[in-house]
């Protein structure tokens, strides 16, 4: 069965915007260390908080996040 | 908002900090007492009851920090929210794993001593077995925060 990897923008979004990961930590109510994992592909984040972050950034959750296959 | 990140970040190192004191306490309040009340014969016992006495101040001033740190979250709009994020609790659900693994293994080698002869009470099995079970949570709760801060 094919393994799968969770990729995501935030940093380059964050860096389009001069966010800071604290900022956008606040705005989405998690801690900037939660922010930081996702960011880093160490944490998956729930399903809600997907959806705050794209939110926040104005945009939809897949311009986030991607299904990459590690195959 | 520059205000509020800093008193989030605040927040989270007193956690921390007050945590491991709270540990550290414990361990030797609780370690050494069970040394006391069940290892009478055993030299240690002289000093022990004072080690003890010490663990048990520092425990306490653990858990008068961890009630005025409550109190400081509830005044910080948000901060509760984010101290215990879904990471936070993932965390929590992972270092309570790891306690109930290890006190499960603590109780198969405390059944398997009773079957070589070794006369282990009941009480001090309970006791041992809560010991563990505090101290491993709480050093898998720190242990994970602090790999996560250090990236």
């Amino acid at each position: 069965m094919a393994e799968f990897e969770l990729k995501n923008t935030i940093k380059v979004e964050r860096a389009k915007r001069n966010m800071t990961q604290a900022e956008l930590a606040l705005m989405i109510g998690v801690s900037r260390k939660t922010i930081n994992t996702i960011e880093t592909g160490k944490f998956i984040p729930s399903t809600i908080t997907a959806f705050r972050i794209a939110k926040a950034f104005n945009v939809r959750p897949e311009q986030i996040f991607e299904l990459v296959s590690n195959e | 908002m520059k205000n509020l990140e800093s008193q989030i970040e605040e927040l989270e190192k007193m956690r921390t900090t007050w945590l491991l004191v709270f540990l550290i306490g414990f361990i030797f309040w609780d370690g050494f007492r069970i040394v006391t009340n069940h290892f009478p014969e055993n030299k240690m016992v002289n000093y022990a009851t004072t080690i003890s006495l010490l663990g048990w101040l520092t425990w306490t001033l653990g858990l008068i920090q961890m009630f005025r740190m409550g109190y400081k979250v509830k005044k910080v709009k948000q901060a509760a929210q984010i101290l215990n994020d879904e990471l936070v609790e993932l965390n929590r659900l992972k270092s309570w794993r790891i306690a109930f693994i290890t006190v499960v293994l603590a109780q198969l080698a405390i059944m398997a001593l009773s079957l070589l002869s070794f006369d282990i009470s009941g009480i001090l099995s309970a006791e041992i077995s809560i010991f563990i079970a505090v101290t491993v949570a709480l050093s898998a709760f720190i242990y994970y925060n602090k790999s996560i801060a250090n990236g």
